[in-house]
């Protein structure tokens, strides 16, 4: 279908064509991506589906009304519709009983059934493609042209260019207020900012993006719009400054990935927008540099190899103590023969804490004498732990170790010294042994 | 003859859509208290890339494969809910829609590709399933029903407690070593079961209705989990039966629409009415109080 409009069109206005269906695209996902950021922040996220299935009593009712299909009395009805659902949903879930999202199922179905109830009832003969308005054909927008000054502009484009404006400014101008109203609803009203001002001002908007981008571009591309960008940048930054051009970039980059998706597959631009928007979202959550899954694993791999050194050491630190030595190979339930064993041999001879012979030969393993005052401090934490949990939990001398071996880990010079000064300098923990 | 084949289809229609009603309202409870109220309706999205799927492997429209396609695409999409939203970063409602947008988007693609294909009608009715056809439902439609309820409802029953703990209190429940992550893919997989089951014969909007109207309903009228779900239950079952009820009056209303309506009634009902909870006490209690801090003055 993309394939045969392109080439049915007159040559030279093909590029023109393919450019204006990216332009309308990113007009869209301007708007929706910025606004989307709060309401993803909001736990709204859903108001964009819940709004594009509501709206059928309004544009219903406005049809009876006016016997149009389309113009302006169906805008006014879908968009009356659209802040009614956002109200009642916000009604619902005030009440404290059910949440915002119990709520918006709650009054979107019910709308949805009293569109379709209107629509068997008093238009039987009307023309409403359910497919048209889910799939949106942003192929043909460019097709409707409208002469401004002496530029030739897509209609649709004027209103989405003007609520992307609209948006733009609502933002800059209620910057502060947006965010602190989304981050600490309490806060925010404790200081005088009133949080119910900004979600009226935010689902007028809201409700303004879907019901336009819908009639230009199909629901479904809104529904997307107004989430996946939002959460790709917030996946790739803690500061929502840089998370609101991050989310406008991913979602004029998923208008351009997903019409390019859709020219060399001849299919929907807008489903393909919406896959490419998701394979975004994907490739952050996969690969962002704090959130990311990747980071995620790197993370806890480094906290597994961090205190399996740790453990090494203190093991070595206790058999010196009692005048015992270690072989490199031989009790592997102390080391590991395989890659963890080997990593925490290499970091511990890398941090300067064992010779570097144990790495090639089964000698003994010795800990320098920078490795040994780290043995020691962590077996300082680890004796100290368990003469606090003695003494401050009265634990039984055999429930202390298991905890104090979790603790060891994650105790600082600073907190070392602290529960010392408590505990009164101990010369020796509960099972007798001194403490370094 | 023909007024008893109107009389033993209402019958299949009734007990159909009855246990389809009572099954959502159960696993609806669930659901909605565990803040994914609208799983449901992202799952039914999510089976759209699975329907074309299926079509275009086995060529034709044959409906035990497009539901088993349906059901895994679909299934699939809310395992990636479960493993989205199990992160810190993504919350439960951003995890549906995106799930939601992003399964129905490659739906959209993949739909359009096959009518690339096939120059014939026979995609026609691929994306007929968003409003279903209650009155077509038929004996087999309600013995798969009567299917999925029963395992449903036995899995629901015999898992009730870890069901409980794990919704009231998630970290509580993983502290004291119940399994919560294989928990949440169960509840999403009972979803899955329900949705599937009823999507050819009501449709995805009035699936997604009958799985929160009733819940949130009965939520009004008790505190206590056993009640919630045995309400939301009755609730459910009420209002579909209603709906096939109204539409055997009038036969021109669609069935689906009478049912979701009908639960909408029940549910201004209790938000206004219910004790304790409903509109009604709250604003009588507001009142008493303000008085009362008028008095102390």
């Amino acid at each position: 279908m993309l394939h045969s409009l392109l080439s049915t069109s007159p040559a030279g206005s093909a590029w023109a064509i393919a450019l204006w269906t990216i332009v309308i695209g990113c007009l869209c996902a301007i708007p929706a991506s910025l606004v989307g950021s709060f309401l993803v922040l909001r736990r709204m996220s859903l108001l964009g589906d819940a709004i594009s299935h509501a709206v059928l009593p309004g544009v219903a009712i406005a049809f009876l009304i006016s016997g149009e299909i389309s113009g302006v009395p169906i805008f006014i009805g879908a968009i009356l519709t659209a802040i009614l659902t956002a109200f009642l949903t916000r009604t619902v879930a005030a009440s404290g009983v059910v949440n915002e999202q119990a709520g918006l199922g709650v009054v979107f179905t019910s709308l949805f059934a009293i569109g379709v109830l209107l629509i068997s009832r008093a238009a039987q003969n009307i023309d409403l493609d359910p497919g048209c308005v889910l799939y949106g054909a942003i192929e043909f927008v460019p097709l409707e042209t409208v002469v401004l000054g002496s530029f030739e502009l897509p209609r649709t484009a004027i209103p989405l260019g003007f609520t992307a404006l609209l948006t733009i400014g609502f933002i800059l101008a209620f910057f502060k207020e947006l965010k602190i109203t989304s981050f600490d609803a309490p806060l925010a009203e404790s200081m005088g900012l009133s949080p119910r001002r900004m979600d009226f001002f935010l689902l007028l908007l809201t409700s303004f993006i879907t019901v336009l981008s819908f009639e230009a571009v199909g629901s479904i591309l809104v529904i997307v719009l107004l989430v996946a960008p939002a959460c790709t940048a917030l996946h790739l930054t803690d500061r929502l400054e840089i998370a609101l051009p991050l989310a406008v970039l991913f979602g004029c980059l998923s208008s351009v990935l997903g019409y390019s998706g859709a020219l060399s597959t001849n299919t929907s631009v807008a489903g393909m927008i919406a896959v490419a928007s998701g394979f975004l979202f994907l490739i952050s959550w996969i690969f962002a540099p704090k959130h990311g899954r990747f980071a995620n694993l790197l993370r806890r791999f480094r906290l597994r190899l961090q205190i399996a050194t740790d453990d090494l050491l203190a093991v070595i630190y206790r058999r010196e103590e009692s005048g015992r030595l270690l072989m490199n190979h031989g009790e592997s339930v102390v080391i590991s023969n395989g890659l963890l064993g080997w990593l925490t041999k290499n970091r511990a001879v890398r941090k300067g804490w064992l010779d570097s012979e144990v790495l090639a030969t089964e000698s003994r393993l010795q800990l320098t004498p920078k490795g040994r005052e780290m043995a020691q401090s962590i077996v300082r934490g680890h004796r100290l732990w368990e003469s606090f949990l003695h003494r401050d939990f009265q634990l039984a001398q055999d429930h202390l170790h298991e905890p104090a071996e979790i603790a060891e880990h994650f105790l600082g010079p600073d907190l070392q010294r602290e529960l010392s000064d408590q505990l009164n300098t101990p010369g020796t923990d509960p099972h007798g042994q001194s403490i370094p | 003859m023909l007024n008893e084949l109107i009389r033993y289809n209402t019958l299949v229609i009734l007990a159909g859509t009855g246990l389809l009603g009572l099954v959502s309202g159960v696993v609806g409870t669930l659901t909605v208290l565990r803040r994914r109220a609208l799983a449901g309706d992202a799952l039914a999205h999510a089976t759209l890339p699975g329907l074309c799927l299926a079509f275009l492997i086995v060529g034709e429209r044959r409906l035990p494969a497009l539901l088993l396609g349906a059901a895994i695409t679909g299934l699939f999409g809310l395992f990636c809910v479960s493993v989205l939203a199990r992160g810190t970063r993504i919350k439960d409602d951003s995890a549906l829609a995106l799930v939601l947008g992003v399964f129905f988007g490659a739906g959209i693609v993949l739909s359009r590709w096959i009518q690339n294909r096939t120059t014939d009608g026979s995609k026609a009715g691929l994306d007929s399933f968003l409003l279903g056809k209650t009155s077509g439902m038929i004996l087999s439609d309600v013995l798969l029903i009567a299917a999925v309820s029963a395992i449903v409802l036995f899995l629901v029953v015999l898992l009730f407690k870890e069901f409980q703990i794990t919704l009231f209190d998630s970290s509580f429940a993983q502290a004291t070593g119940w399994p919560t992550a294989s928990l949440d893919l169960l509840l999403m997989l009972l979803v899955g079961l329900v949705v599937v089951a009823g999507l050819p014969s009501v449709g995805v909007v009035l699936m997604t209705s009958l799985l929160v109207i009733p819940a949130a309903a009965a939520r009004f009228w008790t505190d206590r989990f056993v009640n919630m779900t045995c309400i939301s239950a009755i609730i459910g079952m009420l209002a579909t039966v209603t709906g096939v009820i109204l539409s055997t009056l009038f036969e021109d209303l669609p069935t689906g629409s009478l049912m979701t309506l009908a639960a909408a009634i029940v549910f201004v009902f209790s938000a206004f009415l219910a004790p304790c909870r409903g509109w009604i006490w709250r604003n009588n209690r507001r009142k008493a109080f303000a008085k009362s801090l008028d008095i102390s003055k």
